[in-house]
């Protein structure tokens, strides 16, 4: 029982980049977009190779972007944007637990290794979230079907090794074949078949099974004549990317396994102690790792299948089809009256004449492709069965074909303005995510906050209140309600000798922008300590105003 | 001093010795022999015929006779052309060896008449099906390879996939043909949207586009047969038309292995996770028959199939320890 890697990372990586949920980890850190952002606006292109379209959900389901963003270097570069740590630590478990299963050169042992390393850590997150009063696990944690994909996933490991172990087949062990991509891939070679009907990328059923003959076709007579011709595209196809997979001669037996996921243990308390993310086992469990009660979670799954199909490309045409049949049902209606008065297998297909080609001198059984049926004006008549059928059916659904326009690639974004770079505290009227602002705390002292995201505070539902720009006005337009609008922030207190100070949260939220007092530039770091950069008398010239 | 001979038009001469360029200006182009081999290259310009050249050869030959040193080396140079037997050598030439094998026995018929050996068929059906009639055309008239009909003809007669019937004999043959080394396979499924078109199959006799009733979640095929026109009015009236492709894909445990498609119907995707437990227990005996073994199913975390690998017996439990975990590896808890 697998779930596709390659699914799970995507999610995790839509997730992430949600634009208002909070996703703390322990009291100082926050999973954030936010940090990317600063990256992307302070770093060169070319030591991150991100862009500002990553930050922007466009294009849900794109790998490759989802392989970018927690790809080593991004993760290296992080470690200079203060605050980042837990949005490191999110990279990192994206990106070691997908690798498990589809970097080709990993041995079982790592291979195990790392999926528990991470699987521990988010079970201990998902507790810590659990346990805290004011977060909960729908909105401030990964979604809880990429949490039971990950515990799915790590135990198919570990049952997929015992089971070759045991069946001595230890060079079978390939987790990264462990996945749906075959059906995604057989869709894709569907809708793009070339060239014969390379303009035709939706199908219906029946031309589903041509496609699908042809592809067996081809597959089968590539091995077939693989003796006699030479197929260049086939031999590339298992070079995995240049790299040589590892294939296993001896894999694990139970007591090594066993030792692998203690350490994995230890490493994952390791981490999560590194965010005071501290579980205490409950004495009751017989278990010495931290169990997760599953069954809780299952009555969301439902919630989430709505949830999932919101960015699955697929789902827009299921309202159609009811459409579809008050179609049917009216043309039955219309017909019922005239069909009772003719002979019993004859049908009465429309008034008037029927316009179809005749074939008189075609005779009918019921397994010929061809059946009689009588128009309006009582005469019998022979027609094909598809046209009888293309005369039935009233409406299709249609989706449209251009399938491209709903993944286009973002617009180019125009560089944001380098206000940053101003060396002196200055006001401005948009706050920008990534950005330092100094605000004005509940006890009327200076704190100094870095903005991750924003969010509306007042909102019927969750959904209503997201905001999902990247910038945002402290003053509400004027031709608009006032909705009150809060910013996620990393936040800081400054100390006499104008170092920050990362405070503690029991809980992330979001803080009113009207707090605002002024845009400070980007502080400095100096061995892990941040310094303010300007005088904290130049702040407090704004507060008075 | 050898000076320049002619056979037949054809001049042949030695070059001058150099010292004499150097000196002073070149006369020799006007000595008396030159002319006439001029005179003579001149009027050969214009006449070119083949039996000309056979004195040249036997001059050559006499050549050739006389120097031993020089025909060694010739031979020797003839010997390092690889020879051309018939077998497949990596520059492709065995598609060549086959046209020209197919071009002699088809000689002097007419272009319709031209019979073709059966690889030469398969193989240009891969390339009409890759490359599309167009590009199949040009390749068929130009290299006199077979026509557009045929390759259509040969693709038809493949077999083809029905809807809703699964092919774990059809998978159970191409892993032996292919000869995987083992029995076991993934199988992943997953759906995509189709337009909701109504079609006629005459290969089977069906009319395909509604949702195939499930039983134990398994869909029936041949539900929907069209035997008269009443029938098929029926179908319009009840059947429900189907949204979503569902695909299962099998994919044997080798690293060299290609996926093979192992079912496909239409579905409106309005099924619980029960219709997919008793679809898998039923795949899995299914492909026990076969003795083909299902490691492992897969998904791309589709609601529905997320609860029923939750929910069953595939994972260890405290109360189902089936899988001989020991107690503290049970990590999920129901």
């Amino acid at each position: 029982m697998v779930q596709d890697t390659i699914h799970l990372l995507v999610k995790l990586k839509c997730k992430f980049l949600h634009a208002s949920d909070i996703m703390p980890m322990g009291k100082h850190h926050i999973v954030s977009r936010g940090h990317i952002a600063d990256l992307i606006e302070n770093t060169s292109k070319g030591k991150h190779k991100l862009t500002a379209s990553i930050l922007t959900q466009k294009d849900k389901m794109n790998f490759r972007s989802a392989q970018n963003l927690c790809d080593t270097i991004v993760c290296e570069e992080l470690a200079c944007v203060a605050g980042s740590e837990a949005t490191i630590t999110f990279l990192n478990m994206m990106r070691e637990f997908c690798s498990a299963f589809l970097d080709v050169t990993l041995n079982a042992s790592q291979r195990i290794s790392r999926v528990f390393k991470w699987l521990f850590f988010v079970r201990l997150w998902r507790k810590w979230i659990d346990d805290t009063d004011g977060y909960s696990l729908s909105h401030n944690f990964i979604t809880s079907n990429s949490y039971t994909c990950m515990e799915l996933n790590a135990h198919a490991l570990i049952l997929m090794v015992r089971k070759l172990r045991d069946a001595e087949e230890h060079n079978l062990f390939l987790p990264w074949l462990f996945s749906s991509q075959d059906c995604e891939d057989f869709f894709r070679k569907s809708r793009a078949m070339s060239p014969t009907q390379s303009t035709m990328v939706t199908f219906s059923i029946l031309e589903l099974q041509h496609k699908t003959r042809r592809t067996d076709f081809l597959s089968q007579s590539f091995s077939k004549l693989a003796n006699d011709f030479e197929f260049p595209r086939l031999k590339k196809m298992y070079q995995h990317q240049n790299q040589q997979p590892h294939v296993s001669t001896v894999l694990p037996e139970d007591y090594e396994i066993e030792k692998l996921i203690e350490k994995a243990l230890q490493d994952a308390i390791e981490e999560a102690v590194a965010f005071q993310i501290i579980v205490k086992p409950k004495s009751k469990s017989k278990s010495k790792f931290p169990v997760c009660p599953l069954g809780s979670d299952l009555s969301i799954t439902e919630e989430n299948e709505e949830h999932f199909n919101d960015f699955d490309v697929d789902a827009e045409t299921t309202e159609d089809s009811s459409e579809d049949y008050s179609d049917f049902n009216t043309f039955q209606d219309s017909d019922e009256n005239t069909v009772n008065d003719v002979e019993e297998d004859l049908l009465v297909c429309c008034t008037g004449s029927l316009g179809l080609k005749n074939f008189d001198n075609v005779s009918i059984s019921s397994s010929s492709p061809f059946v009689a049926v009588k128009d309006g004006n009582g005469k019998q008549c022979v027609i094909k069965k598809s046209s009888l059928i293309w005369l039935l059916s009233s409406g299709d659904t249609r989706i449209s074909s251009d399938r491209l326009l709903r993944v286009q690639a973002a617009a180019v974004q125009h560089k944001r303005n380098d206000t940053v770079k101003n060396q002196k505290p200055f006001k401005e009227d948009t706050l920008l995510v990534g950005n330092w602002y100094a605000f004005s705390s509940e006890d009327n002292s200076i704190a100094i906050g870095r903005v991750l995201a924003f969010s509306y505070l007042s909102g019927s539902t969750w959904r209503d209140q997201v905001y999902s720009r990247t910038s945002a006005p402290v003053q509400a337009p004027n031709e608009q309600t006032k909705r009150g609008l809060g910013c996620l922030c990393d936040w800081y207190t400054i100390q006499k000798n104008g170092k920050l100070k990362s405070v503690s949260m029991d809980i992330h939220g979001y803080y009113p922008i009207e707090k605002y007092i002024c845009t400070i530039p980007r502080p400095v770091i100096n061995n892990q300590i941040l310094q303010l950069p300007c005088p904290l008398r130049e702040i407090k010239r704004f507060d008075g105003t | 001093m050898p000076t320049g001979f002619s056979v037949r038009g054809e001049v042949y001469t030695s070059s001058p010795p150099l010292q004499i360029e150097k000196k002073k200006r070149d006369w020799s182009l006007y000595s008396r022999t030159n002319r006439s081999q001029n005179k003579l290259k001149e009027a050969s310009s214009s006449c070119h015929c083949i039996e000309e050249y056979f004195p040249v050869l036997n001059k050559l030959n006499l050549v050739l006779e006389e120097n031993k040193r020089l025909k060694e080396r010739l031979l020797g140079a003839l010997r390092r052309v690889p020879e051309s037997n018939g077998h497949f050598s990596p520059d492709g030439s065995n598609l060549l060896n086959i046209i020209l094998e197919c071009a002699q026995k088809n000689a002097g018929k007419k272009r319709k008449g031209w019979r073709y050996n059966d690889t030469l068929k398969e193989f240009c059906t891969i390339v009409f099906t890759l490359g599309g009639p167009q590009v199949y055309e040009i390749l068929s008239r130009n290299l006199l390879l077979p026509a557009i009909p045929t390759c259509s003809r040969i693709l038809y007669k493949h077999e083809s996939i029905q809807e809703g019937v699964f092919r774990f004999k059809e998978l159970k043959r191409i892993m032996t043909e292919k000869g995987y080394p083992t029995n076991k396979v993934i199988l992943s499924e997953d759906g995509t949207v189709v337009t909701g078109r109504i079609q006629y199959d005459p290969k089977t006799n069906q009319v395909v586009g509604f949702c195939l009733p499930l039983q134990n979640g398994v869909p029936v095929q041949n539900s929907f047969p069209a035997t008269s026109a009443k029938v098929i009015e029926s179908y319009f009236c009840e059947g429900i038309v189907s949204t979503n492709a569902y695909v299962t894909m099998a994919r044997p445990l080798a690293s060299n292995s290609t996926p093979f498609c192992v079912a496909l119907f239409g579905t409106n995707n309005r099924f619980s996770h029960h219709d997919v437990l008793s679809r898998w227990e039923w795949m899995n005996k299914e492909a026990t028959k076969e003795n083909i073994e299902i490691v492992a199913h897969s998904s791309d975390g589709d609601g529905k199939l997320l609860k029923a690998m939750v929910s069953k017996p595939f994972l260890p439990t405290h109360q189902g320890n089936g899988h001989g975990f020991k107690p503290h590896w049970m990590f999920l808890q129901k």
